[in-house]
């Protein structure tokens, strides 16, 4: 509760113009917002990108959100939009018009060891299924919250749980049966 | 990802937001929206205090460029309104210099016309100014009443917070 007035503090205070509340807006906001579309995307390389055009929208909107209580509901889906953003465009290019030079990633090696499976069965999932897992799991958001997030019905989120669950179980069982064989 | 990856997204993030923040370029743009009031004005003035029949090629000419000006005006006021107007300090600041720009518009087009002598014609430009002043004037009370609708809420908050 008090986490929520002193956001609602925040929001009111950047809708004044302070630029303090602006700062600390960013440094509350961007590790999670980090994080989530660090999850919703396969490519790392793009993150940065993504989150650039989230805060640009943060920046033209936020104006606009009447109740600050709802700050965190409205950020994640301003970030939502622009990740599905990003994947449409993404999806709708030819699959080789753009190959990620694994070796130019600094860290890509060191990702790939340190991810657990479960990380690794997220890349697969369907990306609607996917956020839905990331919002529940790692973002620790309410059913009701991913439900107004994502612009669905609550029974609509908890049948794609139930598949994204469904799904992660039938990936990591694959890939124990591989590594049994292996 | 690594911390170091993390702190130099953030050290990006802040850079975007105070640039974004920056007042430079919304002046800019209502700068440019004064200037197109003006020349509106002064277009407008000319064409309706003509004291002679025009040639249609005139006419044509005189009515692209109040089409151009509008455009220009009907553009700027969209881009300072929703894509620029990121605080109630901006939206306050937009809706002066709207007022501003219509009482510019006045201010040129009744005089342009008074002193042709066409009264009709100095009658139809105050009245098209007059709307967009009250317009403007409309727009400038209800950007106050938001702030001051914020800092009522931020007192409530700040109250709630610490009771004492």
């Amino acid at each position: 509760m008090l986490e929520e007035k002193t956001e609602a503090d925040i929001v009111t205070r950047c809708q004044l113009g302070d630029p303090n509340a602006w700062d600390i807006l960013v440094e509350r906001w961007h590790p999670k917002l980090w994080r989530y579309v660090a999850r919703m995307l396969v490519d790392d390389c793009k993150v940065d990108d993504v989150l650039q055009d989230i805060w640009m929208r943060v920046i033209r909107s936020l104006v606009r959100l009447r109740d600050p209580m709802r700050l965190a509901p409205w950020m994640y889906r301003v970030a939502r939009l622009a990740v599905m953003d990003h994947l449409r465009v993404l999806y709708r290019r030819p699959p080789d018009t753009e190959l990620v030079d694994v070796s130019s990633l600094d860290d890509g090696i060191e990702n790939l060891f340190n991810s657990d499976e479960v990380e690794v069965a997220l890349a697969e999932l369907h990306p609607i299924d996917r956020e839905v897992v990331v919002l529940f799991y790692f973002e620790q958001r309410s059913v009701a919250e991913i439900a107004c997030i994502c612009h669905v019905p609550a029974g609509t989120i908890k049948s794609r749980l139930h598949r994204a669950r469904r799904e992660i179980r039938d990936i990591l069982s694959a890939q124990e049966t591989r590594n049994v064989r292996d | 990802m690594s911390a170091t990856n993390m702190n130099k997204s953030m050290d990006a993030a802040h850079l975007l937001v105070r640039g974004e923040l920056s007042s430079g370029k919304r002046w800019f743009y209502r700068m440019i929206l004064l200037a197109a009031s003006i020349v509106l004005a002064v277009v407008l003035s000319l064409w309706a205090t003509e004291p002679g029949p025009l040639p249609n090629r005139l006419h044509f000419s005189f009515g692209a460029m109040t089409l151009i000006a509008c455009g220009w005006i009907g553009v700027l006021s969209w881009i300072l309104s929703r894509r620029l107007c990121p605080t109630a300090i901006d939206r306050i600041a937009t809706a002066w210099m709207a007022t501003l720009a219509c009482g510019l518009f006045l201010a040129v087009a009744l005089p342009t016309s008074l002193l042709r002598s066409q009264l009709a014609a100095a009658a139809g430009l105050s009245l098209v100014g007059l709307m967009m002043l009250g317009v403007s004037l409309s727009l400038l009370r209800s950007a106050y009443a938001w702030r001051t609708e914020l800092r009522d809420r931020l007192a409530e908050l700040e109250s709630l917070a610490d009771p004492m």
